[in-house]
């Protein structure tokens, strides 16, 4: 499903039925979309990324990633370290998981390794900066840098990250796991109903969602 | 038929992802679980692995020298006079260098007088010590005998905190060669460990990797803890244990073809 597809899809939906009337016809395309990217992100966030955790199955989180398979190698003359524009904004998750694999273009099988932003003073002073010649990213703003590992004939990359929807293209395909098609209807408009996202989590706790 | 086994040997990084596998972890963490795979391997190399390395090291005018930068310990300390190896005496009460001087070391030691009385030392010796076979400039040693024991012409004393190994003795040694056999951390790019030390490690970084977060529980530490010493007393059972020509050994040794009674 395309993003263009969804948001008419969220239009129809309002536009008739059993959709209640203080929604029916009234909201623009726009402000659809906005409500879509709140959805997905708490799709993402909050019902894929605890799902991932509990089940250690960070597979569930690659299934909302998109992948570019060219992305320029850049050098920062300034700081002395390669880097890479991202492609795009990426789904925040603890550890950066939203950005799901940097790796050479045909190298999967060797991908580079995530390493916390503003690590690098302890990480070099460690033994395994030496003993572990792998190219090293990590995430600053819309950019990842690269460790001094990179040797110079890389010079693209490929990135498999999770982008969230207001960074989509009319056409791009939505990514939507089979079977929460109707979780995101479902939330976009309770969104736009103003009421709150429905408890997921059977811990008699207020504060998570 | 080609020979299709897997290999006997892996390296820390198979280590490191066999463990994030078990773990059902994904590649978050891999710096820092290969970091504690390092330390892992250092310790089994001090221990049941041991790495043993030889070096050879000139004598400066202080009748010292560096010692290499993965010296942990030392086996042996030997001497070559007359090419022939003389093992060395220890002795913690030799003076250390008093610092540097623009880089150079400065020491009050006896360099002064002759040294005829050590390389005097009597050739007629029946027992000493075989060192580690190694390369040296190229060179192969298939084994370096050294004369051991009972002479006390030379001493030395090993300075950790300068890695440096300093010599008492009369008169100057200054370039000739101090034989050193010693454990090394053993880890660089191309260490490899033997697969059944894999459990171990990946034992080690699980414990190591749960054992200063303050939310697991010490219940959780604990049994990482158990698992791993369980799986380094297996390790060090498997790397000692009794082959089957070592029990024949021992029970023929005392078989005689006499008439029985």
């Amino acid at each position: 499903m395309t993003k263009q597809n969804l948001i008419d899809l969220i239009q129809h939906r309002l536009s008739g039925g059993d959709t209640p009337q203080e929604l029916k016809g009234k909201y623009h395309p726009r402000i659809i979309e906005k409500h879509c990217e709140l959805a997905l992100n708490y799709l993402v966030n909050t019902i894929a990324y605890k799902e991932a955790q509990r089940n250690m199955d960070w597979g569930v989180l690659d299934a909302y990633a998109k992948t570019y398979t060219d992305v320029e190698v850049l050098t920062d003359e300034i700081r002395n370290e390669k880097y890479s524009v991202l492609p795009s904004k990426y789904v925040a998750l603890p550890k950066n998981r939203g950005i799901r694999m940097v790796a050479p273009i045909q190298g999967q099988d060797k991908p580079f390794v995530y390493r916390d932003n503003n690590t690098k003073w302890l990480y070099s002073s460690l033994d395994v900066n030496t003993v572990s010649a792998d190219v090293r990213f990590y995430v600053e703003g819309e950019k990842i840098f690269y460790s001094e590992h990179i040797p110079n004939v890389i010079t693209a990359v490929l990135i498999k990250m999770i982008v969230p929807f207001s960074d989509l293209g009319a056409n791009d395909e939505v990514v939507i796991p089979q079977g929460f098609g109707k979780v995101v209807v479902d939330l976009v408009l309770q969104s736009m109903m103003g009421m709150p996202m429905e408890k997921v989590s059977n811990n008699n706790n207020a504060n998570t969602p | 038929m080609e020979n299709q086994d897997i290999s006997g040997f892996v390296n820390l990084e198979y280590a490191v992802k066999t463990t994030i596998m078990r773990m059902d972890e994904d590649d978050r963490n891999y710096e820092k679980y290969m970091q504690l795979a390092i330390d892992g391997v250092t310790k089994l190399n001090m221990g049941i692995l041991p790495s043993v390395k030889v070096a050879h090291l000139t004598l400066d005018d202080m009748n010292s020298c560096n010692l290499p930068s993965d010296y942990i310990d030392y086996t042996l300390i030997g001497i070559e006079i007359g090419g022939r190896l003389w093992t060395l005496t220890r002795n913690t009460n030799i003076s250390l260098p008093l610092g540097d001087n623009c880089g150079d070391w400065t020491r009050d030691t006896i360099t002064t007088g002759s040294n005829e009385n050590f390389l005097e030392l009597s050739p007629d010796v029946s027992s000493g010590y075989m060192f580690n076979q190694h390369y040296y400039n190229g060179t192969q040693f298939s084994a370096l005998y050294a004369a051991g024991g009972g002479f006390n012409k030379a001493y030395y004393r090993i300075d950790e905190r300068n890695r440096r190994l300093i010599m008492l003795v009369q008169g100057s040694l200054s370039g000739y060669n101090i034989v050193l056999e010693y454990t090394s951390s053993g880890v660089n790019k191309d260490t490899v460990i033997p697969r059944d030390a894999v459990e171990y490690l990946s034992s080690y970084i699980v414990w190591q990797s749960i054992m200063y977060r303050r939310d697991v529980s010490t219940g959780e530490k604990e049994y990482a803890r158990t698992q791993c010493v369980r799986a380094r007393r297996a390790l060090y059972a498997k790397r000692n244990s009794f082959t089957l020509s070592e029990f024949l050994d021992e029970k023929y040794v005392n078989l005689s073809q006499g008439v029985k009674r």
